[in-house]
């Protein structure tokens, strides 16, 4: 849909507001998810059985080593690869890299990736539809649900999502310099469906 | 008007207006292009590829060989559409194409005045001499014959898309076999797609007058169709063609999304592009007529009988006044009493035949059709068919015909499944090839699986399910035959390709018989139909020569696309500003701001230089931003610099092994300048790795090679080295580094630290320090340089890369700070001898490098073996030294190559070339780095940089490649 885009500089984030069809409630909804800290956890050599049960002490988690959201209060962790996770809470980077190199101090890497990815949360009745478009992987209800994680390519981007619902919402850390690229795709992808952007402001 | 007054699955109230050749017509919803032509009494329609015979429409689906036109115009033009495809639309143009000056008259058609000699390896034999006229004469004369069609002129305006779906079960083909398949798959619970190429489900049933628990087929059609498009787990694809089939049950697919509208609706693709995950598939793509060859068999007016009963039956129009048939096989009456029971007229049917089954000659004689049994039709006359000659037994006798409808028997569609390479088998029974060795996953039902008869198809779609709906078993009555003998005028075996009987007897008699060989020499089967119609019968015409029988001589394979696919397709959103990701910089709006010209570093976009109201010329800004930054300080963003955070006990002896010098020893807050092999051992990157904490690194890598590097520091610890307790994460994009060169540059990056003691004691040169700056921001900062002046990069959370770059400025504007690019990095890194990727280059090893010494000689790393390979060793191997001109006004050119003074412009000769070059304002010429053969050895030797590419032809001095700073005094201030 290089139309709709053709106007935007190829090095900018698609602005907040409507794209795509006008009419009728957006398919799908894109919101950026400001002020979220982010961290990789990768435990040591042998040590992902500890990792676990420091979670479990610290954080009161059963931590799945696989690619799944393991829930706690204040940060959530999604496994991306064997004994590596992405962790995310709202209590700020520095909050979050401390507490975490605290909680698995001689058993797991640590590194703050707040200011590596632009999250976005997307939902819609059509999410699917558009998700269809970019993401090389079954989305179906059968397949993949509430809680599962995948780091894939979606619009030669390197990416990871997980779904957070099963409205469903899925929520996107896309590579930061990748995130104008990104949302170019799904612009297009969303545009026979209307999409809404919010909080794309940051740059 | 040849349309009837009732029957067929259009809709006579709603007239659409069409033209072709700019001549205005008009058809109804449901018609293709072919039909509504056929409708209107159109019968000439295209010109055949080589010859520019006049031809007409042969077949009714996607396998058509002549009715290809130009479809739309201006930037929408589309050539070699298939008018048997293509839906017709209120407001459709099409063109006839391959002619010149009109289809009717065509002067190109003089060719096939000259058909004996165009025959099979005329190109091959004629352009062999004299070998002059090649460029000049031969092949701009075929390259203007050759092709079809004009592609648009203009871009596409419309888009395209990807997308991908999944499945258990992809059933290809929504006739009998397919829906069977879909709603057995569909009532278990299964995910289910269903595609076919048609806009209209039900595949033959739309055309054959069938009955099906004794109702009519279409009943049973409507009724699977309403049930599949309840079942929320079976999924409908119209106007989808499976093309292909692909590793790990993935198929593609081509969705016409917007081709049977004018114009795409707002924000729709013309098509998308379907990648399609099944875990199994079912092929149900039905079979095809295929031709019977002989004289005058491709005049317009001879088309398929299946052709013939589609249009008749599906689109409610009689092709011709007075239809014949030609055939071997009982497939082939049914299809002309249909027609007839529709309301075409048919004359006679020709039958090679001298018995055919009782029951149908019975069905002739209700119909008042008469039989020519054992009859072969030798010869057509017409510009368009007028007439056809039938020889049997008691003689010749002449029938007046317009249409001739033919069927040498059926071919199943077995394209897919041969695309893994499974050869198709011949089955005697229905004289054709069957689905040999299948792909994974694929299993195949119905007609394509050459089980031809309508209660199979449904059983077989069914597989073991039951109930199966009640049909009539007709059994297949054929004898095998494939063309007539001793025929007037030229016998067309594939009509796209206009190969004809003698252009196979050729190849036979020139030894090309291998059914590979054959199609390459004669190009039978190739182009858009890729030999649907004709394959068959060029095999069995070969056959016949060779003495084999038809398993023997075997079939060529079908590889993918199944039909053409265009590439806008395939490409989907990624065209122009979409063809790969554009990557700004932390700081990208910040320099745009200040005017920034930017340039492409791969996916980056980087400041090039930053021009200044006055400047008028490139050159002119670099050097104002060279000088201003060795006289004071400027300023550059390094965030795309790859960013790799290590951590662990084993990572010092990580790097040790990946590095050809050594890391385990680097203190804690020092950095180290490193260089990394390829196994081969040719430099793969280099870049300064910091020591943050014991167990805590994080290396730099090029821009260019950031991903390449992280794959393979991956790829080490994964496979060769799992032991290893390294613990690594990119932080390529968490971190903004801006560079700060010159002088000056401490008294700006004091401005900016909060309370950090950035002083030459605190932080010498190659240390790296770690704190706050811009109050409360966390920063990393190293003490580089790539420049070779005083340099510092600091390094902060993305997020505030920009507003650290403009603190720097304000902070520095009192000492005139300047913001540069690319360009002026580039000039001082070649000033101060530093190698880039011209020359770490994938051809030249550290050595070549100047850089051999820092090789540790006390450890294993990547490389180190196959570094020490004689070519690599060898005392005249090209080595990196320093070049300048010998007259100060010559220009330096990259890529000049060097030769001794008084030796000839020989490859012989040639001793190495220009990586880089630069105009340096420091020195006030160019100077350049090179490869030279004994280069350390031969400074002050004067050498020609000869460049036959633009002419040039200078004398240059070897020199060290060190031109400013060469004891790196002003790094250490």
């Amino acid at each position: 849909m290089s139309e709709i885009l053709s106007h935007l500089p190829a090095t900018d984030l698609v602005p907040s507001g409507r794209h795509g069809r006008q009419d009728g409630p957006a398919g799908v909804v894109a919101y950026g998810v400001e002020r979220l800290a982010l961290a990789t956890l990768t435990a040591r050599k042998g040590a992902a059985p500890q990792v676990i049960a420091a979670a479990a002490s610290v954080f009161g988690i059963a931590l799945e080593d696989g690619p799944k959201v393991s829930l706690a209060p204040e940060a959530a962790f999604m496994g991306t690869s064997p004994g590596r996770w992405l962790v995310s809470s709202g209590e700020g980077a520095e909050g979050l890299e401390a507490r975490l190199r605290d909680a698995f101090a001689g058993l797991a890497a640590v590194t703050d990736q707040s200011d590596a990815n632009l999250v976005l949360d997307l939902y819609g009745p059509q999410v699917r539809a558009v998700l269809a478009k970019l993401v090389p992987l079954d989305l179906h209800s059968s397949a993949f649900t509430t809680g599962d994680v995948a780091a894939t390519l979606v619009a030669l981007i390197p990416l990871t999502f997980w779904q957070l619902n099963d409205s469903p919402a899925y929520r996107f850390a896309v590579p930061r310099s990748f995130a104008p690229a990104f949302l170019r795709a799904l612009v297009s992808a969303g545009a026979e469906f209307g999409i809404e952007i919010s909080g794309t402001g940051r740059g | 008007m040849s349309r009837f007054a009732e029957g067929g699955l259009i809709d006579r109230t709603k007239p659409l207006a069409f033209t072709f050749d700019g001549k205005p017509y008009r058809g109804c919803a449901g018609d293709t292009l072919a039909s509504a032509l056929l409708a209107n009494g159109v019968r000439l329609v295209g010109r055949s590829f080589k010859y520019h015979r006049p031809r007409g429409i042969f077949s009714s689906g996607s396998e058509e060989p002549n009715a290809l036109v130009e479809l739309r115009s201006g930037a929408r033009r589309e050539p070699n559409s298939r008018a048997t495809t293509v839906e017709l639309y209120d407001g459709l143009s099409a063109d006839s194409q391959n002619r010149w000056p009109s289809l009717d008259f065509d002067i190109q058609a003089v060719n096939g005045l000259f058909g004996p000699m165009l025959g099979a390896g005329f190109y091959y034999k004629t352009f062999m001499w004299p070998a002059a006229l090649w460029e000049k004469l031969y092949e701009p004369t075929i390259r203007k014959a050759a092709g079809l069609g004009r592609a648009a002129e203009a871009a596409d305006p419309d888009s395209y898309e990807k997308a991908f779906a999944f499945c258990d079960l992809l059933v290809v083909g929504g006739g009998a076999s397919g829906l069977m398949a879909a709603l057995v798959a569909g009532r278990s619970g299964a995910r289910v797609i269903l595609a076919d190429e048609d806009f209209r489900l039900g595949g033959r049933l739309l055309s054959e007058k069938m009955d099906i628990n004794d109702a009519p087929a279409l009943r049973f059609v409507g009724e699977a169709e309403v049930e599949l498009e309840a079942l929320p787990n079976v999924t409908l694809m119209r106007r989808t063609t499976v093309f292909g089939a692909y590793d790990g049950g993935t198929y593609g697919a081509v969705e016409r999304v917007g081709d049977h509208l004018p114009v795409p609706a707002p924000f729709m693709p013309r098509q998308r592009y379907w990648k399609i995950v099944a875990k199994r598939s079912l092929v149900c793509a039905g079979a095809i007529d295929r031709p019977i060859v002989f004289g005058g068999n491709d005049r317009p007016g001879v088309m398929s009988v299946q052709a013939l009963r589609s249009y008749a039956v599906r689109y409610g129009v009689s092709p011709g006044q007075r239809i014949a048939v030609f055939a071997n096989n009982g497939y082939a009456w049914s299809a002309a009493f249909d027609a007839a029971a529709a309301g075409a007229q048919i004359v006679a049917i020709v039958d090679v035949r001298p018995e055919p089954p009782a029951i149908q000659l019975e069905r002739a004689k209700k119909r008042g059709i008469r039989v020519i049994a054992g009859g072969e039709v030798v010869a057509t006359s017409g510009k368009l068919l007028s007439a056809v000659t039938v020889r049997t037994a008691r003689g010749t006798e002449r029938i007046a015909a317009d249409v001739l409808a033919i069927s040498g028997g059926t071919s199943p569609n077995v394209g897919l499944t041969s695309h893994f390479g499974g050869k198709p088998v011949y089955n005697p029974d229905i004289a054709g090839f069957v689905p040999g060795a299948l792909p994974p996953g694929m299993r195949v039902a119905g007609a394509a699986d050459g089980d031809f008869s309508l209660a199979r198809c449904l059983a077989g779609g069914a597989a073991q399910a039951t109930p199966v709906p009640q049909a009539r078993d007709n059994p297949v009555t054929i004898a095998p035959f494939w063309h007539v003998q001793d025929t007037k005028g030229a016998a067309f075996v594939d009509f796209q390709n206009d190969v004809t009987v003698k252009d196979i007897t050729i190849a036979h008699r020139e030894g090309f018989r291998a059914v590979e060989l054959l199609k390459r020499y004669t190009t039978l089967g190739m182009a858009t139909d890729q030999g649907r119609n004709s394959n068959v019968t060029g095999l069995a015409i070969m056959a016949a020569l060779t003495g084999q029988d038809m398993g023997t001589t075997g079939t060529t394979l079908f590889r993918p696309p199944y039909t053409p696919v265009a590439i806008g397709a395939l490409a989907g959103h990624h065209r122009g500003k979409d063809f790969r990701a554009t990557r700004p910089t932390p700081t990208h709006e910040f320099a745009r701001q200040r005017g920034a010209v930017f340039v492409e570093t791969g996916l980056w976009m980087r400041t090039q230089y930053v021009p200044q109201p006055g400047e008028t010329d490139w050159l002119e800004s670099v050097t104002r931003e060279v000088t201003a930054t060795r006289g004071g300080v400027g300023l550059i963003d390094v965030s795309t610099f790859g960013k790799i955070d290590l951590q662990g006990p084993d990572v010092g002896a990580f790097l040790d092994r990946v590095y050809i010098n050594t890391f385990s020893t680097l203190p804690v807050g020092r950095v180290r300048y490193g260089v990394m092999l390829r196994e081969d051992g040719i430099v793969m990157d280099d870049g300064t790795t910091a020591r943050l904490a014991d167990d805590h690194y994080v290396m730099t890598t090029t821009t260019a090679n950031a991903a390449k590097v992280y794959q393979h520091l991956e790829f080490c610890l994964q496979v060769l080295w799992p032991g290893l307790d390294v613990q690594m994460a990119s932080v390529s994009e968490q971190w903004a580094q801006i560079s700060i060169a010159g002088p000056q540059a401490r008294t700006v990056l004091e401005q900016v630290v909060d309370g950090m003691d950035v002083s030459n004691a605190a932080l010498p040169y190659m240390g790296v320090a770690q704190g706050s700056v811009l109050g409360g921001v966390k920063a990393r900062i190293f003490r580089v340089s790539f420049s070779g002046e005083l340099g510092y990069e600091i390094a902060v959370p993305a997020r505030h890369g920009a507003r650290l770059a403009q603190a720097l400025m304000e902070a520095g504007a009192p000492l005139g700070i300047t913001l540069y690019g690319t360009e002026a990095l580039g000039v001082m890194r070649i000033e101060k001898g530093h190698v880039s990727g011209n020359e770490i280059n994938g051809q030249t090893s550290a050595r070549d490098l100047g850089l051999g010494r820092m090789a540790s000689t006390k450890k294993d790393f990547v490389g180190r073996v196959l570094a020490q390979r004689r070519a690599f060793l060898a005392p005249d191997r090209p080595t990196l030294v320093g070049f300048k001109p010998l007259d100060p006004k010559d220009r330096l050119r990259a890529g000049a190559h060097f030769l001794r003074h008084g030796r000839s412009a020989t490859l012989a000769n040639d001793e190495g070339y220009m990586t880089s070059v630069a105009y340096s304002p420091t020195l006030g010429h160019w100077i350049g780095l090179g490869l030279i053969a004994h280069g350390p050895e031969r400074i002050g030797e004067a050498v020609r940089a000869y460049d036959p590419v633009r002419g040039g032809d200078i004398p240059v001095e070897i020199c060290h490649p060190g031109f400013v700073d060469p004891e790196g005094e002003r790094l250490r201030v």
